[in-house]
């Protein structure tokens, strides 16, 4: 039997059947998992997110259009999400990982996790405004339309946020040496 | 776009960026004998394979969020139901009590 695609198991669950809808949250738990993860740093805190975004989901279906990618509004919901909680964290408290300082450069070399650590590290230092294209683009692999559409900017907006985000990384990594 | 000052050769920071991360041809003439160029593009391709890592790098989605998330959607619809049913009898109770109160204050039904 040929698995229903997205778009079948969307039109189920917007006439109410709730097992497609935990289909749909099945089959993108973890890309949904993986933006929030980057976007906040803290896999006890992208797991709300992502809970909060499929709930969100459920709740907004009737608004969703059948020629979008369920991704990519999926993306959509959970960037937001992830936006008002680092709002509300920057509000609250400091990032914890700005106590820490950063590993030696030889230490780095030798432990090759050291290296995916510090470049997290430089990542959720990022403002939110830069970090959500960028973690869409380098670590999602979306289109820049796709990500125009996920943040409702127009094309030129997210390459100049990505731009500088870039550029941001680089001085960090830059300042590590 | 660029606010970074621009390399001692003159090149653009910001243009050896697109060309590392989004493959815009650059000026490879210049490029092969600039030694600001080279170091520059070293850097960058030092720091884009670690994006690449960070990209393939397993992350495994907890499973109980389909639990959690199913669990949530079926209290909400669960008491969406109970106020439907119940919301809509509250106000008719309500009614009646005030009706069958001033009924008795004024002695019928003695």
């Amino acid at each position: 039997m040929v698995a229903p695609t997205d778009a079948d198991l969307v039109s189920r669950a917007q006439a109410g059947r709730l097992d497609a809808f935990e289909e749909l949250v099945r089959r993108h738990r973890l890309g949904t998992f993986r933006v929030a993860l980057r976007m906040l740093g803290d896999e006890s805190d992208a797991e709300d997110a992502t809970q909060d975004a499929f709930v969100q989901a459920w709740r907004n279906l009737g608004g969703f259009r059948a020629d979008a990618a369920f991704s990519t509004w999926m993306y959509r919901i959970v960037t937001n999400r992830c936006l008002n909680m680092l709002r509300s964290r920057r509000r609250t408290e400091p990032l914890p990982d700005d106590r820490e300082a950063p590993a030696s450069r030889p230490d780095r070399i030798a432990e090759g996790r050291w290296q995916l650590q510090d470049l997290t590290r430089a990542i959720v230092r990022l403002t939110p405004e830069q970090r959500a294209p960028l973690v869409l683009r380098e670590l999602q692999g979306c289109s820049y339309e796709e990500i125009a559409e996920t943040l409702d900017l127009s094309i030129s907006a997210v390459k100049s946020r990505l731009h500088r985000a870039r550029l941001e990384l680089l001085a960090a990594m830059r300042s590590w040496a | 776009m660029s606010r970074v000052p621009p390399l001692p050769c003159g090149a653009d920071l910001g243009a050896l960026v697109a060309q590392v991360a989004d493959g815009v041809p650059g000026d490879l003439a210049h490029q092969a004998t600039c030694p600001h160029c080279q170091a520059a593009l070293a850097q960058l391709d030092e720091l884009w394979q670690l994006v690449d890592r960070l990209a393939r790098e397993r992350v495994e989605a907890p499973e109980r969020i389909d639990a959690v998330v199913m669990g949530r959607i079926r209290r909400a619809i669960f008491t969406g139901k109970a106020i439907e049913l119940f919301g809509g009898l509250l106000p008719r109770l309500g009614w009646a009590l005030l009706t069958y109160g001033g009924l008795a204050e004024r002695g019928v039904g003695r």
